[in-house]
């Protein structure tokens, strides 16, 4: 038994480090909050390697993983409707605040303040998109799937990832014009 | 900003916004990945959590054996009102009958006195009996109704003239029949 169960281990491993980052990114820009995501993404990768054993590649490690971890969202913000009377602190951070953030690969200061800019007004569109087209919208244009892959992760149709991710954007636009 | 609220957005601006987006994502997420993180003792109760369950329990069972304990005094409380309604009426027939008690006392003494008369009447006219003037002595003491006396009454007055009534017909004729 301990046989089998080692390279199953040690090939669990590998995943969890390949894979991680990208499960704590999707959660922290989708939570905005680093704590929580942090969380979330050991619950995920828990559950994970329980289940290490039934899962049978039909699909990517990474479509399933961030499955894993839209389910564990879902839970969280049900959990936090029902325990409204909790003291359930967030540790959201203000979109502002995550708009500061920029890689340092921008030329020049005033290209630094105009990007941070863009970042922030991104920020507050992704703010005021539903649950889908916020996870939609970052599972394209963060995690850089492709509308298949997306459909799979979500269990939603490809159609309708199209149709969430055109009004995503569409609000995108419209606040980066200013409207 | 008016100038800016009638911009059209290129595609390509789109791009690049959402490209410094992705960036700014990654740039955070990989710094707070690389933070040290302090963790965070869950708050601790005063009690563990089995005893805190085990108090609750132990409330709430005395809370449960206080109401049951209410609403069993207040079930036998009413089941003795309605007991002591039940009993009320049986209660109330003996102090009836000690009330006709009286009644039946003076019926029963009515009986016995037109047994003890019947008696003397069967005595007398057998010649063997008791005195009937104490007889009828014993009835005045009882006290009796009216028809009583004036029963007694006659039979005075029958013993006065020597002759019962009853036989004053034969002791005509007996008179009769000596004159003759």
């Amino acid at each position: 038994m301990a046989t089998n169960d080692a390279p199953e281990q040690a090939g669990f491993d590998a995943v969890a480090r390949e894979y991680r980052p990208q499960i704590y990114r999707f959660l922290l820009s989708s939570l905005r909050d680093p704590e929580m995501a942090e969380t979330l993404t050991q619950e995920c990768l828990l559950k994970a390697h329980r289940n290490w054993a039934g899962f049978r590649g039909e699909s990517q490690v990474l479509t399933w993983l961030l499955r894993i971890a839209i389910n564990l969202q879902k839970d969280q913000w049900r959990n936090r409707r029902l325990q409204f009377w909790r003291q359930t602190t967030t540790h959201a951070v203000d979109v502002s605040e995550a708009g500061n953030w920029l890689a340092s690969n921008a030329s020049s200061p005033e290209q630094q303040v105009a990007a941070r800019e863009q970042v922030k007004l991104v920020w507050r569109a992704v703010e005021k998109l539903s649950g889908r087209q916020r996870t939609v919208f970052l599972l394209r244009h963060v995690e850089e799937m492709e509308i298949a892959e997306i459909a799979e992760t979500t269990g939603l149709s490809e159609g309708t990832v199209k149709a969430h991710l055109s009004r995503a954007m569409g609000r995108v636009r419209a606040e980066l014009g200013g409207r | 900003m008016s100038e800016r609220n009638q911009r059209q957005i290129s595609d390509e601006e789109l791009g690049q916004a959402i490209g410094y987006f992705r960036q700014s994502v990654t740039a955070w997420s990989e710094a707070e990945s690389g933070r040290v993180r302090i963790v965070r003792q869950p708050k601790s109760s005063r009690f563990p959590a089995w005893l805190t369950w085990s108090m609750a329990g132990t409330v709430a069972a005395a809370c449960a054996v206080w109401v049951l304990m209410l609403a069993g005094g207040q079930h036998t409380g009413r089941q003795q009102a309605m007991q002591a309604t039940a009993t009320a009426p049986k209660a109330a027939m003996p102090a009836a009958t000690s009330a006709e008690e009286p009644t039946r006392a003076m019926a029963s003494a009515a009986d016995k006195r037109d047994t003890a008369q019947a008696a003397a009447i069967t005595t007398e006219a057998a010649g063997t009996g008791p005195d009937v003037a104490a007889a009828s002595q014993v009835r005045r003491k009882s006290g009796s109704a009216d028809e009583d006396e004036q029963l007694l009454a006659d039979i005075d007055r029958d013993i006065a003239q020597g002759t019962p009534q009853a036989l004053a017909p034969m002791a005509g004729w007996m008179g009769d029949s000596a004159e003759q």
